[in-house]
């Protein structure tokens, strides 16, 4: 009782923030060489996911916000874009290119983010790091989750490595990935209504999956 | 079924990507609406970032992960149909929504586990003559060999189909379909074609499913042994295997569909990209290196 406000939770923030911050240097600082360390940058990355996301010592607000700039740092967000929009980002206006980035920020957050929080028993293990014969920065890394009551998923992973950061390009379950299908499947919505049609969805879309989430009962 | 089959495959692994966004155990993760109130959730991509890289080719990622040698328009997908094949989507959807989905989630709430595998395991032995030509055809001798094992394990032993007991000593469960043959030497899939009740498909694919009926043996069996009730003996195993397997599926495709902006775009996108994955299996001229392909142990927890 210092008069100000109620502090109960000031100490754990910290403590988390100085953990948090330990966690993100480790890509950084385990990237030197070799294509195993492609792995490595996965590794780490999920594990300092699940507990950004499980930290119950900080509020929502701080988790997401943490993730947020965790996955700024691990997805490369900018050329997934321009991949994603295809021939669509030339012709979109600056203006356009900004606020789809804006959205399609929020609608990645929201599709990994439930990845690392909804499973308590999943174990994420990297099987396999290959890496690109003629463009040695791309690497190809193999990894499986394992659920007790699922089969075990096989996920892969396409990460460049630029100026000794790993980020991840794309990911590839069964054979499918995931850049080349919202390519096609926002390639679709923008013939039927242009860009700034695509881009509305999107933001409904965000807004729907938020109202979900805050109606569904624990 | 054996398209259903495929449509669900891809459909759960397009969900281990965009599993289940919006029902995590992190109730209310509010996101920022406007952009005015995003401030509190932390720095946003910068547009600069994204000009920068206005794009070199040798600087370019994706095109080395999907090379445009023409023989995969990553574009647009071949479509030519479309508008016709929106349509018997929505009508597959209809029955879905009130047909199907509805018995799945009855069959899925009142069977035990144990009748459910027993459902999948029978109308999953009855296929394997089948699944057998096609390896044998792609020269696949081994994969063709354990299948025929399988069958007469799972039939004698698994109580005609019942039990999967090949599963336990290590045979898995492999599937290949006259699609895959004809993909296998060289067809292309050609146009995209939705088919009623089967679902996604293409002309290649329509045309081995075609072959595919052809060669189940299970009609002229039940012809040789005068079954006067064959049509509804075939007719259940089929309703049976659709059912079994929509209701493994349920969350899965429920989550797919809620996650997409263009469900149609979407399935037809996995659709095609899975069946290309699927036959491209053993074609293996990678461009990444093997080396790597001993298991990183260092890495694993």
């Amino acid at each position: 009782m210092n008069g100000v406000m109620p502090q109960p939770c000031r100490r754990p923030e910290w403590f988390v923030l100085i953990v948090l911050a330990g966690l993100l240097a480790v890509p950084a600082s385990v990237a030197q060489a070799g294509p195993e360390d492609a792995g490595a940058f996965l590794d780490a990355l999920n594990k300092t996911a699940i507990e950004t996301l499980n930290d119950t010592a900080i509020s929502e607000d701080q988790r997401l916000q943490e993730f947020r700039k965790l996955a700024q740092k691990s997805f490369d967000v900018p050329r997934i874009s321009k991949f994603v929009l295809g021939i669509n980002w030339r012709r979109a206006t600056p203006a356009q290119r900004e606020e789809f980035l804006d959205v399609f920020e929020d609608v990645n957050l929201q599709r990994f983010m439930p990845l690392f929080t909804k499973y308590a028993d999943q174990v994420f293990t990297v099987t396999k790091v290959r890496q690109h014969k003629e463009k040695p920065r791309l690497y190809f890394v193999t990894s499986t989750i394992s659920r007790e009551e699922a089969p075990t998923a096989t996920v892969e992973w396409r990460v460049a490595k630029r100026d000794d950061e790993y980020r991840i390009l794309d990911v590839i379950a069964e054979g499918v990935s995931m850049a080349l299908t919202l390519r096609k499947e926002y390639g679709s919505v923008v013939k039927n209504l242009g860009i700034d049609g695509l881009i509305a969805q999107l933001r409904e879309k965000v807004k729907s999956e938020d109202r979900a989430a805050n109606s569904t009962p624990q | 079924m054996n398209s259903t089959h495929r449509l669900i495959v891809v459909a759960i692994a397009l969900v281990l990507l965009t599993a289940c966004a919006g029902r995590s155990s992190q109730d209310g993760l509010n996101f920022p609406q406007e952009r005015a109130t995003s401030a509190p959730f932390g720095p946003r991509i910068q547009l600069a970032q994204a000009q920068s890289d206005d794009s070199t080719d040798e600087d370019d990622d994706f095109g080395d992960l999907f090379p445009s040698d023409g023989e995969y328009d990553i574009e647009e997908d071949f479509d030519p149909f479309e508008t016709l094949n929106r349509f018997m989507f929505a009508f597959n959807e209809t029955l879905d929504v009130f047909i199907l989905r509805p018995a799945a989630e009855i069959y899925r709430f009142w069977l035990p586990q144990v009748v459910q595998d027993s459902v999948r395991n029978f109308t999953r032995n009855l296929n394997a003559p089948v699944i057998f030509l096609n390896e044998l055809w792609q020269g696949k001798d081994e994969e063709a060999s354990e299948t025929i094992a399988r069958f007469f394990i799972n039939s004698t032993i698994g109580l005609g189909g019942l039990i999967d007991a090949a599963d336990h000593w290590g045979m898995e469960y492999h599937h290949e379909d006259f699609g895959q043959t004809l993909g296998f030497y060289g067809a292309e899939p050609g146009p995209y074609i939705v088919l009623p009740l089967f679902g996604p498909s293409s002309v290649r694919d329509g045309i081995g499913l075609g072959v595919d009926s052809l060669l189940d043996p299970w009609p002229h069996v039940l012809d040789a042994f005068d079954v006067n009730e064959d049509e509804e003996i075939l007719l259940g195993r089929r309703i049976a295997g659709g059912v079994d397997l929509r209701a493994r599926n349920i969350d899965t495709l429920d989550d797919l569909k809620r996650d997409s902006i263009d469900f149609y775009a979407r399935i037809r996108s996995l659709y095609l990209q899975h069946r290309k994955g699927l036959i491209e299996d053993e074609k293996s001229d990678s461009p990444y290196d093997k080396s790597g392909d001993e298991p990183a142990s260092e890495t694993e927890q």
